[in-house]
Protein backbone atom coordinates (compact mmCIF):
# COMPACT_ATOMS: atom_id res chain seq x y z
CA UNK A 1 0.00 0.00 0.00
CA UNK A 2 1.41 3.38 -0.57
CA UNK A 3 0.80 6.37 1.48
CA UNK A 4 1.01 10.02 0.24
CA UNK A 5 0.23 12.89 2.02
CA UNK A 6 -1.13 16.56 0.32
CA UNK A 7 -0.54 19.65 2.09
CA UNK A 8 -2.73 21.75 0.81
CA UNK A 9 -4.24 25.37 2.94
CA UNK A 10 -6.60 25.76 0.70
CA UNK A 11 -8.39 22.87 2.05
CA UNK A 12 -11.84 23.51 4.00
CA UNK A 13 -11.59 20.28 6.31
CA UNK A 14 -9.32 16.68 6.53
CA UNK A 15 -10.27 14.82 2.88
CA UNK A 16 -9.16 11.49 3.14
CA UNK A 17 -9.19 9.44 -0.73
CA UNK A 18 -8.75 5.96 -1.51
CA UNK A 19 -7.64 5.00 -4.73
CA UNK A 20 -6.98 1.51 -5.46
CA UNK A 21 -7.43 -1.34 -8.64
CA UNK A 22 -10.57 -2.82 -7.45
CA UNK A 23 -12.78 -3.52 -4.27
CA UNK A 24 -10.51 -5.96 -2.34
CA UNK A 25 -11.29 -6.81 1.42
CA UNK A 26 -8.16 -5.53 2.13
CA UNK A 27 -9.64 -1.81 0.54
CA UNK A 28 -12.77 -2.70 2.77
CA UNK A 29 -10.80 -3.22 6.15
CA UNK A 30 -8.78 0.33 5.48
CA UNK A 31 -11.99 2.29 4.68
CA UNK A 32 -13.92 0.37 7.99
CA UNK A 33 -10.47 1.32 10.10
CA UNK A 34 -10.94 4.75 8.76
CA UNK A 35 -14.77 4.94 9.21
CA UNK A 36 -14.62 3.88 12.42
CA UNK A 37 -11.66 6.84 13.32
CA UNK A 38 -14.21 9.30 12.60
CA UNK A 39 -17.40 8.02 14.35
CA UNK A 40 -17.38 8.43 18.05
CA UNK A 41 -17.59 5.90 20.61
CA UNK A 42 -21.40 5.35 22.07
CA UNK A 43 -22.03 4.78 25.27
CA UNK A 44 -25.34 3.37 26.67
CA UNK A 45 -27.50 4.01 29.63
CA UNK A 46 -29.80 1.88 31.21
CA UNK A 47 -32.61 3.62 29.69
CA UNK A 48 -31.03 2.74 25.92
CA UNK A 49 -29.91 6.39 25.82
CA UNK A 50 -27.09 6.57 23.44
CA UNK A 51 -24.08 9.15 24.70
CA UNK A 52 -20.75 10.09 22.38
CA UNK A 53 -18.14 9.42 24.51
CA UNK A 54 -15.02 12.00 25.53
CA UNK A 55 -12.38 8.67 25.66
CA UNK A 56 -10.14 11.90 27.13
CA UNK A 57 -12.27 11.20 30.46
CA UNK A 58 -12.79 7.48 30.12
CA UNK A 59 -10.89 5.55 33.10
CA UNK A 60 -11.64 1.70 32.25
CA UNK A 61 -13.73 -0.25 29.64
CA UNK A 62 -14.57 -4.18 31.24
CA UNK A 63 -16.31 -7.14 30.80
CA UNK A 64 -19.53 -7.59 33.64
CA UNK A 65 -22.38 -10.13 33.27
CA UNK A 66 -21.53 -10.62 29.64
CA UNK A 67 -21.80 -6.91 28.46
CA UNK A 68 -18.88 -3.92 28.15
CA UNK A 69 -18.81 -1.08 30.25
CA UNK A 70 -17.39 2.18 29.75
CA UNK A 71 -16.50 3.90 33.08
CA UNK A 72 -15.77 7.34 33.10
CA UNK A 73 -15.40 9.44 36.47
CA UNK A 74 -18.76 10.16 36.97
CA UNK A 75 -20.87 7.32 35.34
CA UNK A 76 -21.04 3.85 33.67
CA UNK A 77 -22.22 3.53 30.83
CA UNK A 78 -22.57 -0.38 28.48
CA UNK A 79 -20.79 -0.07 24.82
CA UNK A 80 -21.75 -2.26 21.68
CA UNK A 81 -18.36 -3.31 20.95
CA UNK A 82 -16.73 -6.35 23.10
CA UNK A 83 -13.38 -6.15 24.40
CA UNK A 84 -11.26 -7.68 21.39
CA UNK A 85 -12.97 -4.80 18.93
CA UNK A 86 -12.26 -2.06 21.46
CA UNK A 87 -8.88 -2.72 21.99
CA UNK A 88 -8.26 -2.98 17.98
CA UNK A 89 -10.13 0.66 17.80
CA UNK A 90 -8.16 1.89 20.77
CA UNK A 91 -4.37 1.56 19.55
CA UNK A 92 -2.52 4.23 18.72
CA UNK A 93 -4.40 5.64 21.82
CA UNK A 94 -2.83 5.56 26.08
CA UNK A 95 -5.81 2.76 26.02
CA UNK A 96 -3.97 -0.95 27.37
CA UNK A 97 -5.34 -4.34 28.05
CA UNK A 98 -4.59 -4.92 31.59
CA UNK A 99 -6.23 -8.30 31.78
CA UNK A 100 -8.54 -10.26 30.17
CA UNK A 101 -11.67 -8.39 30.96
CA UNK A 102 -10.15 -4.70 31.28
CA UNK A 103 -9.00 -2.21 29.25
CA UNK A 104 -7.88 0.94 31.01
CA UNK A 105 -6.79 4.49 30.30
CA UNK A 106 -2.69 4.73 31.33
CA UNK A 107 -3.18 8.57 31.21
CA UNK A 108 -6.01 8.14 34.01
CA UNK A 109 -3.26 5.81 36.44
CA UNK A 110 -2.69 7.24 39.54
CA UNK A 111 -0.90 4.49 41.56
CA UNK A 112 0.25 1.43 40.63
CA UNK A 113 2.23 -0.99 42.97
CA UNK A 114 3.22 -4.65 43.42
CA UNK A 115 2.13 -6.81 46.49
CA UNK A 116 4.55 -9.04 47.78
CA UNK A 117 2.04 -11.66 46.97
CA UNK A 118 3.14 -10.87 43.41
CA UNK A 119 -0.29 -9.07 42.81
CA UNK A 120 0.20 -5.67 40.66
CA UNK A 121 -2.30 -3.20 41.75
CA UNK A 122 -3.68 -0.16 39.63
CA UNK A 123 -5.34 2.49 41.11
CA UNK A 124 -7.23 5.28 38.49
CA UNK A 125 -8.77 8.29 38.98
CA UNK A 126 -11.65 8.19 41.96
CA UNK A 127 -9.71 5.91 43.69
CA UNK A 128 -10.90 2.98 41.18
CA UNK A 129 -8.80 -0.15 41.73
CA UNK A 130 -7.99 -3.15 38.71
CA UNK A 131 -5.53 -5.22 38.71
CA UNK A 132 -3.44 -6.20 36.48
CA UNK A 133 -2.47 -9.55 35.07
CA UNK A 134 1.62 -10.12 34.90
CA UNK A 135 0.47 -11.82 31.62
CA UNK A 136 -0.37 -8.09 30.01
CA UNK A 137 2.45 -6.12 31.32
CA UNK A 138 4.45 -6.54 28.15
CA UNK A 139 2.06 -5.19 26.19
CA UNK A 140 1.22 -2.61 28.88
CA UNK A 141 4.98 -1.64 28.00
CA UNK A 142 4.45 -1.51 24.40
CA UNK A 143 1.66 0.17 24.60
CA UNK A 144 3.71 2.99 26.44
CA UNK A 145 6.97 2.14 23.84
CA UNK A 146 8.94 0.87 26.87
CA UNK B 1 -8.66 -20.92 26.30
CA UNK B 2 -9.30 -20.67 29.52
CA UNK B 3 -6.64 -20.22 32.16
CA UNK B 4 -7.82 -23.10 33.97
CA UNK B 5 -7.59 -25.13 30.56
CA UNK B 6 -3.80 -23.42 29.89
CA UNK B 7 -2.27 -24.40 33.16
CA UNK B 8 -3.87 -27.43 32.96
CA UNK B 9 -2.18 -28.36 29.07
CA UNK B 10 0.76 -26.82 30.89
CA UNK B 11 1.01 -29.22 34.14
CA UNK B 12 0.69 -31.66 31.87
CA UNK B 13 3.24 -31.19 29.07
CA UNK B 14 5.94 -30.12 31.56
CA UNK B 15 5.23 -33.52 33.77
CA UNK B 16 5.65 -35.57 30.25
CA UNK B 17 9.15 -33.88 30.17
CA UNK B 18 10.36 -33.67 33.49
CA UNK B 19 9.61 -37.89 33.67
CA UNK B 20 12.35 -38.63 31.76
CA UNK B 21 14.46 -36.57 32.50
CA UNK B 22 14.50 -36.90 36.65
CA UNK B 23 14.57 -40.90 35.54
CA UNK B 24 18.01 -39.85 33.71
CA UNK B 25 19.40 -37.59 35.82
CA UNK B 26 19.16 -39.96 39.53
CA UNK B 27 20.53 -42.60 36.93
CA UNK B 28 23.56 -40.37 35.75
CA UNK B 29 24.35 -39.34 39.35
CA UNK B 30 24.71 -42.89 40.25
CA UNK B 31 26.63 -43.76 37.51
CA UNK B 32 28.99 -40.54 38.19
CA UNK B 33 28.87 -41.75 41.90
CA UNK B 34 30.30 -45.29 41.02
CA UNK B 35 33.04 -43.44 39.20
CA UNK B 36 33.45 -42.04 42.82
CA UNK B 37 33.25 -45.10 44.81
CA UNK B 38 29.53 -45.22 45.35
CA UNK B 39 29.06 -49.35 46.46
CA UNK B 40 27.62 -51.38 44.44
CA UNK B 41 24.85 -53.48 45.41
CA UNK B 42 25.68 -57.26 45.39
CA UNK B 43 25.85 -59.13 42.16
CA UNK B 44 26.28 -55.91 40.19
CA UNK B 45 28.81 -54.41 38.44
CA UNK B 46 28.03 -50.90 38.04
CA UNK B 47 25.51 -48.85 41.23
CA UNK B 48 22.41 -48.05 39.63
CA UNK B 49 20.31 -47.97 42.98
CA UNK B 50 21.36 -48.36 46.62
CA UNK B 51 22.43 -51.19 48.20
CA UNK B 52 19.94 -50.99 50.69
CA UNK B 53 17.17 -50.72 48.10
CA UNK B 54 18.17 -53.97 46.26
CA UNK B 55 18.28 -55.68 49.47
CA UNK B 56 14.64 -54.39 50.21
CA UNK B 57 13.20 -55.18 46.85
CA UNK B 58 14.90 -58.06 46.09
CA UNK B 59 16.92 -58.10 43.24
CA UNK B 60 18.77 -55.41 41.89
CA UNK B 61 16.69 -55.44 38.69
CA UNK B 62 12.99 -54.63 40.62
CA UNK B 63 14.68 -52.15 42.45
CA UNK B 64 16.30 -50.53 39.86
CA UNK B 65 12.82 -50.37 37.79
CA UNK B 66 10.88 -49.14 41.16
CA UNK B 67 13.62 -45.96 41.64
CA UNK B 68 12.55 -45.84 37.63
CA UNK B 69 9.61 -44.88 38.73
CA UNK B 70 9.68 -42.77 41.39
CA UNK B 71 12.50 -40.48 40.13
CA UNK B 72 10.15 -39.83 37.23
CA UNK B 73 7.37 -38.98 38.95
CA UNK B 74 10.13 -36.32 41.34
CA UNK B 75 11.32 -35.35 37.72
CA UNK B 76 7.94 -34.92 36.57
CA UNK B 77 6.91 -32.83 39.88
CA UNK B 78 10.03 -30.87 39.80
CA UNK B 79 9.74 -29.89 36.00
CA UNK B 80 6.04 -28.24 36.96
CA UNK B 81 7.89 -25.90 39.57
CA UNK B 82 7.54 -22.70 37.27
CA UNK B 83 3.45 -22.91 36.53
CA UNK B 84 2.23 -21.45 39.46
CA UNK B 85 3.85 -18.51 38.82
CA UNK B 86 1.24 -18.60 35.62
CA UNK B 87 -1.35 -18.10 37.79
CA UNK B 88 -2.83 -14.67 38.69
CA UNK B 89 -4.09 -14.88 42.33
CA UNK B 90 -2.78 -16.98 44.78
CA UNK B 91 0.76 -17.29 43.24
CA UNK B 92 2.59 -17.25 46.07
CA UNK B 93 0.04 -19.43 47.75
CA UNK B 94 -0.16 -22.20 45.27
CA UNK B 95 3.71 -21.77 44.73
CA UNK B 96 3.65 -22.75 48.91
CA UNK B 97 1.55 -25.93 47.92
CA UNK B 98 3.76 -27.03 44.95
CA UNK B 99 6.75 -26.90 47.10
CA UNK B 100 4.66 -29.02 49.83
CA UNK B 101 3.91 -31.79 46.89
CA UNK B 102 7.35 -32.03 46.08
CA UNK B 103 9.05 -32.26 49.11
CA UNK B 104 6.09 -34.90 49.92
CA UNK B 105 7.34 -36.71 46.77
CA UNK B 106 10.76 -36.62 47.40
CA UNK B 107 10.71 -37.94 50.75
CA UNK B 108 8.80 -40.82 49.92
CA UNK B 109 10.65 -41.60 46.45
CA UNK B 110 14.06 -41.18 48.94
CA UNK B 111 12.52 -43.07 51.32
CA UNK B 112 11.05 -45.85 49.08
CA UNK B 113 14.95 -45.81 46.46
CA UNK B 114 16.76 -45.58 50.17
CA UNK B 115 18.30 -42.52 49.05
CA UNK B 116 18.82 -40.84 52.67
CA UNK B 117 21.19 -42.93 54.63
CA UNK B 118 20.62 -40.88 58.04
CA UNK B 119 17.45 -38.63 58.32
CA UNK B 120 20.00 -35.77 58.82
CA UNK B 121 20.38 -35.96 54.86
CA UNK B 122 16.82 -35.78 54.60
CA UNK B 123 16.29 -32.85 56.26
CA UNK B 124 19.36 -31.17 55.01
CA UNK B 125 18.08 -32.01 51.74
CA UNK B 126 14.59 -30.53 51.96
CA UNK B 127 16.23 -27.38 53.32
CA UNK B 128 18.04 -27.24 50.10
CA UNK B 129 14.72 -28.01 48.22
CA UNK B 130 13.02 -24.88 50.10
CA UNK B 131 15.74 -22.58 49.52
CA UNK B 132 15.92 -23.65 46.09
CA UNK B 133 11.91 -22.39 45.71
CA UNK B 134 12.81 -19.10 48.47
CA UNK B 135 15.35 -17.68 45.36
CA UNK B 136 13.15 -18.86 42.65
CA UNK B 137 10.71 -16.67 44.12
CA UNK B 138 12.63 -13.54 44.89
CA UNK B 139 13.78 -13.39 41.21
CA UNK B 140 10.47 -13.65 40.02
CA UNK B 141 9.53 -10.73 42.70
CA UNK B 142 12.75 -8.72 41.26
CA UNK B 143 11.69 -9.08 37.70
CA UNK B 144 8.26 -7.86 38.58
CA UNK B 145 9.50 -4.78 40.27
CA UNK B 146 11.71 -3.97 37.58
CA UNK B 147 8.35 -4.00 35.04
CA UNK B 148 6.11 -2.38 38.17
CA UNK B 149 8.75 0.58 38.24
CA UNK B 150 8.83 0.54 34.20
CA UNK B 151 5.50 1.30 33.66
CA UNK B 152 5.08 3.60 36.91
CA UNK B 153 7.96 5.97 34.18
CA UNK B 154 5.99 5.00 31.62
CA UNK B 155 2.38 6.68 32.66
CA UNK B 156 4.46 9.37 34.36
CA UNK B 157 3.89 8.70 38.13
CA UNK B 158 6.47 9.88 40.71
CA UNK B 159 9.46 7.33 41.60
CA UNK B 160 9.23 5.03 44.49
CA UNK B 161 10.84 7.17 47.55
CA UNK B 162 14.62 5.68 48.19
CA UNK B 163 14.96 3.22 50.46
CA UNK B 164 17.32 4.05 53.35
CA UNK B 165 20.69 2.53 52.98
CA UNK B 166 20.23 0.18 56.18
CA UNK B 167 16.82 -1.03 55.12
CA UNK B 168 18.85 -2.10 51.82
CA UNK B 169 21.38 -3.91 53.61
CA UNK B 170 19.24 -5.47 56.02
CA UNK B 171 18.45 -8.49 53.49
CA UNK B 172 22.49 -8.99 52.58
CA UNK B 173 23.56 -9.35 56.54
CA UNK B 174 20.47 -11.85 57.27
CA UNK B 175 21.76 -13.75 53.81
CA UNK B 176 25.75 -13.64 55.16
CA UNK B 177 24.30 -14.72 58.73
CA UNK B 178 22.70 -18.06 56.88
CA UNK B 179 25.30 -18.95 54.93
CA UNK B 180 27.93 -18.72 57.76
CA UNK B 181 26.09 -19.01 60.93
CA UNK B 182 23.84 -22.15 59.57
CA UNK B 183 25.35 -23.34 56.15
CA UNK B 184 27.88 -25.09 58.06
CA UNK B 185 26.10 -27.03 60.32
CA UNK B 186 24.02 -28.16 57.65
CA UNK B 187 27.05 -28.98 55.28
CA UNK B 188 28.38 -30.94 58.12
CA UNK B 189 25.43 -32.99 58.49
CA UNK B 190 26.00 -34.11 54.65
CA UNK B 191 29.43 -34.63 55.10
CA UNK B 192 31.05 -38.07 55.09
CA UNK B 193 32.09 -39.15 58.71
CA UNK B 194 35.67 -39.79 57.44
CA UNK B 195 36.98 -37.11 55.12
CA UNK B 196 34.77 -33.66 55.61
CA UNK B 197 35.08 -32.33 52.25
CA UNK B 198 32.58 -30.04 52.09
CA UNK B 199 32.79 -28.34 55.61
CA UNK B 200 36.64 -28.98 55.02
CA UNK B 201 37.53 -27.69 51.59
CA UNK B 202 34.11 -26.87 49.51
CA UNK B 203 32.99 -24.67 52.63
CA UNK B 204 36.09 -22.45 53.17
CA UNK B 205 37.86 -22.16 49.96
CA UNK B 206 34.95 -21.98 47.00
CA UNK B 207 31.30 -21.21 49.00
CA UNK B 208 32.52 -18.96 51.69
CA UNK B 209 34.62 -16.92 49.16
CA UNK B 210 32.71 -16.89 46.32
CA UNK B 211 29.62 -15.80 48.73
CA UNK B 212 31.42 -12.89 50.64
CA UNK B 213 32.54 -11.64 46.38
CA UNK B 214 29.16 -11.35 45.36
CA UNK B 215 27.29 -10.35 48.02
CA UNK B 216 29.64 -7.88 48.64
CA UNK B 217 29.50 -6.60 44.79
CA UNK B 218 25.67 -6.54 44.89
CA UNK B 219 25.53 -4.60 48.24
CA UNK B 220 28.50 -1.85 47.16
CA UNK B 221 25.98 -1.44 43.73
CA UNK B 222 23.11 -0.42 46.03
CA UNK B 223 24.68 0.94 48.97
CA UNK B 224 26.96 4.03 48.45
CA UNK B 225 28.98 3.51 51.86
CA UNK B 226 27.49 0.54 53.96
CA UNK B 227 29.33 -1.96 52.04
CA UNK B 228 32.59 -0.95 53.54
CA UNK B 229 31.50 -2.22 56.87
CA UNK B 230 30.10 -4.89 55.46
CA UNK B 231 33.34 -7.34 54.97
CA UNK B 232 33.92 -6.69 58.95
CA UNK B 233 30.49 -8.15 59.43
CA UNK B 234 31.37 -11.47 57.11
CA UNK B 235 34.34 -12.01 59.19
CA UNK B 236 32.66 -11.64 62.54
CA UNK B 237 30.22 -13.93 61.50
CA UNK B 238 32.74 -17.03 60.69
CA UNK B 239 33.35 -16.86 64.53
CA UNK B 240 31.24 -18.64 65.95
CA UNK B 241 31.12 -21.54 63.51
CA UNK B 242 34.88 -21.53 63.70
CA UNK B 243 34.95 -21.98 67.50
CA UNK B 244 31.70 -24.32 67.59
CA UNK B 245 32.28 -25.83 64.40
CA UNK B 246 36.16 -26.11 63.62
CA UNK B 247 38.31 -25.44 65.86
CA UNK B 248 41.52 -22.04 66.28
CA UNK B 249 43.08 -23.98 62.78
CA UNK B 250 40.10 -22.68 60.88
CA UNK B 251 40.65 -18.94 61.70
CA UNK B 252 41.98 -18.37 58.12
CA UNK B 253 37.84 -18.20 57.65
CA UNK B 254 37.75 -14.69 58.83
CA UNK B 255 40.66 -13.00 56.72
CA UNK B 256 38.79 -15.44 53.16
CA UNK B 257 35.90 -13.75 54.12
CA UNK B 258 37.18 -10.39 54.80
CA UNK B 259 38.99 -10.15 51.82
CA UNK B 260 36.66 -11.71 49.53
CA UNK B 261 34.10 -9.12 50.86
CA UNK B 262 36.39 -6.07 50.47
CA UNK B 263 37.14 -6.91 46.96
CA UNK B 264 33.72 -7.82 45.59
CA UNK B 265 33.19 -4.39 47.36
CA UNK B 266 35.40 -2.33 45.53
CA UNK B 267 34.70 -4.22 42.07
CA UNK B 268 31.02 -3.03 43.03
CA UNK B 269 31.54 0.56 43.46
CA UNK B 270 34.19 0.85 40.62
CA UNK B 271 31.25 -0.76 39.05
CA UNK B 272 28.97 2.07 39.97
CA UNK B 273 30.96 4.77 39.23
CA UNK B 274 32.15 2.95 35.55
CA UNK B 275 28.24 2.99 34.33
CA UNK B 276 27.56 6.79 36.06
Amino acid sequence: MKLELQIDPALPEVTVTVRAPAQTPEVDALLGRLAAADTPLLGFREDGTAVPLDLDTVLRFYGEDKDVRVQTAGSVYTVRERLYELERRLAGRPFARVSHSEIVNLKRVTALDLRLTGTIRMTLTGGVTVYVSRRYVKKIKEVLGL
Amino acid sequence: MTERGEISRELVRRAAIGFPFGAALVYLVFLLGGLFGFPAPEGTAVPVVTAAMAERWGSPITAALVQFFWSGLLGAVLETAEVPFRLERRTALWSGVHFLLTAAVFSLAGWQCRWFPYRETWLCLLGLLLLCYLLMWAVRYVGWRQDVRAIRKGVGLPEEPEQPDCRKAAPYALLAAAVELLLPWLLRLLDARDVPVLTGIFYPFLILPLFCFFSSWSLAKRCRRLWLVYPVLCALLTLPCVFLLYNASALFQVWVSAIAALTGGLFGALWKKSRK
